[in-house]
């Protein structure tokens, strides 16, 4: 038991998971992005390529990331990585009690320096010179011991609890975030009840926000040279128990009501139509919510029958090779093209601006006004601070660790002819080399001070 | 792109491209006074590169991260001043200057051929974050490209009938390339914690599994590993650079390989 234990949670063991984990990622970002909320598009790959539907559900980074398989290995790095916190830990106490060589680091380097002083002054000399360089120092008769850069032992022992602090808060995120999607239409407020928020399939986690209103008004898209985006800002209004208020929210800046962040997501255009049939009854009427950004695109919208409109809107119309097309984004000048379908047949198509009416397919099409809708990321994560604790852990742990290289030293003095000699030994965990040419230059340190003159730096 | 950047960056390629002459003379003709010349080029291309980073960061009003041109504007720049400083200090490493100003040359023709008009720095962008992602990922980026140069001069050197005109430097060589690892560790792990905590302000999430949040991880996962290998399992020598340089590979996909083989974040605005 105890070799099986040792094995498991060896760090031997730690390096192959982090190795498997890097492996199975890797291959499974290479899985094609498919939107499987589309299931038409999945029922199609699923009957004329099963295995690459089978590879698209199931191996993607995210889907591999919640198997009980993987998500054993973060487990065992996590047993892993405390237990060699514990043990280093253990270690580098009994290390700092232990004296003599037993203090000194597994990497060694000597100089032998001479000095025309006694070896009484020469150690004095060379512990003035060993301070200046940040030593800390003890002196025991012609021997002087010393250690600088404990804090680069601190900050690995930071950045691995950062690590335990980071898994904690990402398994807590797991089994805590709630992640939804609110959409509301200028000028129509909309009540937050737990079955108003999309694309989640817990609804009840939003419970809190019941009895909540929202409002939106005054969206801009801000554009440079019509085209390229460079602000999105909306007027939120915010109705309820301890919320109430407006206030502008742009991209990057969300707001939170009763615990939850609202993250301004998406946007698109919400014209007010009124589809009138052959007979004069309204066929459809309202504000169409429409997904159609960029321009051109296209959505539809159900009409008695079986027939559908299909619409596309051109913010700022303008007509390019004889199709049309828009200037920007901006509805300045805001153009609908429709097309009736039953029967998945076209039976008529026609188009419309902003005031106007038009007939086609049997139906008579009246574009009375557009607004904006605008779709808001609702979420709930319990797990950030954690991630955020552990993430400022492993940065400031880091960061100390390549700073401070922790090193020990010692200088031992003897007579030599009408002066002393000058035995510098100076250890390091890791880096023989740079261990071996950072001695060569404390050394001549300490030969420039026990001369009396001034040397380089340490 | 405005004539003074315009120029400044033509300035660098010419002080890179001089360098790399001057450097891969020194290296193979064994001329030491070539090869101080050819950091001293490539200090010029540095301070060229920083004047157009400087000029395209004030004349476009935000920090050089839009489109391609830009990235390779700002993604070579830390590699020449990274190794020169370690140059500086370590002359061992000398040798390895071919091949960080071709890779740096390599990057900022690549940007150079690209669409190179100033484009505004779109909402998600609008972010405090930006700066503290955008630098520490393009400051892993530079040193674990100087390490893996580092490691394969370290095999050239150490290669079966290789010349020795000095054994003891070498290991100096593979310690440096993994010290800087640590440092490139260092940065990278900033890089994603910066990016996630930004990541949750502007989508709702701070990790959704999307390419570049994989491959980030993936990249640090894999040096993780190589800094283990090294530092708990005593790897060295020419196995440790073997590894610095299958474990770029990562990165160089992480950087250059997510838009060809799978789309970018994930998200609408």
């Amino acid at each position: 038991m105890p070799l099986l234990f040792r094995t498991l949670f060896s760090r031997r063991t730690a390096v192959t998971v982090m190795a498997a984990m890097a492996i199975t990622l890797a291959l499974a970002a290479l899985v094609p992005e498919h939107d499987l909320a589309d299931s038409v598009e999945l029922r199609a790959l699923r009957r004329e390529r099963p295995l690459a539907a089978f590879i698209a559900e199931n191996l993607r980074p995210d889907h591999v990331a919640r198997s009980p398989v993987f998500l054993a290995l973060p487990a065992l790095v996590f047993v892993s990585t405390l237990i060699s916190i514990i043990g280093r830990v253990r270690g580098e106490v009994r290390r700092r009690r232990a004296r003599g060589d037993a203090a000194l680091e597994r990497f060694r380097h000597r100089v032998t320096v001479e000095s025309p002083l006694s070896p009484d002054d020469a150690i004095e000399a060379a512990a003035r010179a060993l301070a200046s360089a940040r030593f800390d120092l003890s002196r025991d008769g012609f021997r002087l011991g010393g250690s600088r850069g404990a804090a680069g032992f601190a900050g690995s022992i930071a950045f691995h609890a950062g690590i335990l602090v980071t898994l904690i808060g990402v398994s807590i995120s797991g089994l805590t975030r709630a992640n939804g999607e609110v959409l509301a239409v200028e000028g129509f407020p909309k009540a937050l009840s737990p079955g108003e928020i999309l694309r989640t399939a817990r609804h009840d986690d939003f419970r809190a926000l019941d009895g909540t209103i929202l409002g939106v008004r005054d969206f801009t898209a801000g554009f440079s040279r019509g085209v390229d985006p460079v602000d999105y800002a909306v007027v939120v209004g915010v109705r309820g128990d301890g919320a109430e208020g407006e206030r502008v929210v742009r991209v990057n800046q969300p707001f939170s009501v009763e615990g939850f962040q609202f993250t301004l997501h998406r946007y698109g255009y919400a014209p007010d139509l009124v589809v009138t049939g052959a007979d004069g009854r309204e066929a459809a009427a309202g504000t169409v919510v429409l997904r159609v950004v960029p321009p051109g695109t296209e959505d539809a919208l159900p009409l008695p029958g079986g027939a559908r409109l299909v619409v596309a809107l051109y913010p700022d119309h303008a007509t390019r090779d004889g199709f049309p097309g828009s200037r920007g984004m901006t509805p300045i000048n805001p153009f609908i093209a429709f097309r009736v379908e039953r029967d998945r047949a076209v039976v008529g198509s026609g188009t419309v601006v902003r005031g106007g009416r038009s007939e086609a397919g049997g139906v008579k099409v009246a574009f009375n006004g557009l607004r904006y809708w605008v779709s808001f990321v609702v979420s709930r994560d319990l797990g950030l601070p954690w991630f955020a604790i552990g993430s400022a852990l492993i940065a400031a742990g880091l960061a100390a660790r390549f700073l401070f290289y922790p090193e020990a030293v010692r200088v031992d003095a003897e007579v030599a002819g009408a002066g002393s000699a000058l035995t510098v030994t100076l250890s390091a965990r890791y880096f023989p080399a740079l261990n071996a040419e950072r001695a060569g230059r404390l050394a001549s340190v300490i030969e420039a001070a026990a001369r009396g003159s001034r040397g380089g730096t340490a | 792109m405005t004539g003074l950047d315009s120029a400044a960056v033509w300035a660098a390629i010419a002080g890179y491209g001089l360098g790399l002459a001057a450097s891969l003379a020194g290296s193979i003709f064994r001329l030491p006074r070539f090869s101080t010349t050819g950091i001293a080029l490539g200090l010029t291309g540095v301070a060229c590169h920083a004047a157009a980073v400087v000029v395209r960061w004030t004349v476009s009003g935000h920090a050089p991260v839009m489109g391609p041109y830009e990235n390779a504007l700002l993604g070579s720049f830390f590699l020449p001043p990274l190794f020169i400083a370690l140059a500086w200090r370590y002359p061992a490493v000398r040798g390895a200057a071919p091949l960080v100003m071709a890779a740096t040359l390599l990057i900022l023709g690549n940007g150079v051929m690209a669409h190179q008009a100033h484009a505004p720095l779109e909402p998600p962008y609008r972010s405090n974050w930006l700066v503290v992602h955008v630098l520490f990922a393009w400051l892993a980026f530079g040193s674990y490209l100087v390490s893996s140069a580092l490691a394969a001069h370290y095999l050239w050197t150490t290669r079966a009938g290789a010349p020795a005109p000095d054994p003891d430097r070498r290991p100096l060589v593979d310690e440096l390339a993994a010290r800087l690892i640590a440092f490139g560790f260092a940065a990278d792990s900033i890089m994603i914690a910066s990016g996630a905590i930004w990541a949750h302000g502007l989508w709702g999430r701070y990790w959704a599994w999307d390419p570049v949040e994989t491959w980030s991880l993936v990249s640090w996962l894999v040096y993780g590993a190589n800094l283990h290998l090294r530092f708990t399992l005593g790897w060295s020598g020419r196995r440790a650079a073997w590894l610095a340089l299958a474990s770029v590979l990562a990165v160089i996909i992480s950087f250059f390989g997510i838009g060809v083989i799978a789309s970018v974040h994930t998200e609408v605005l």
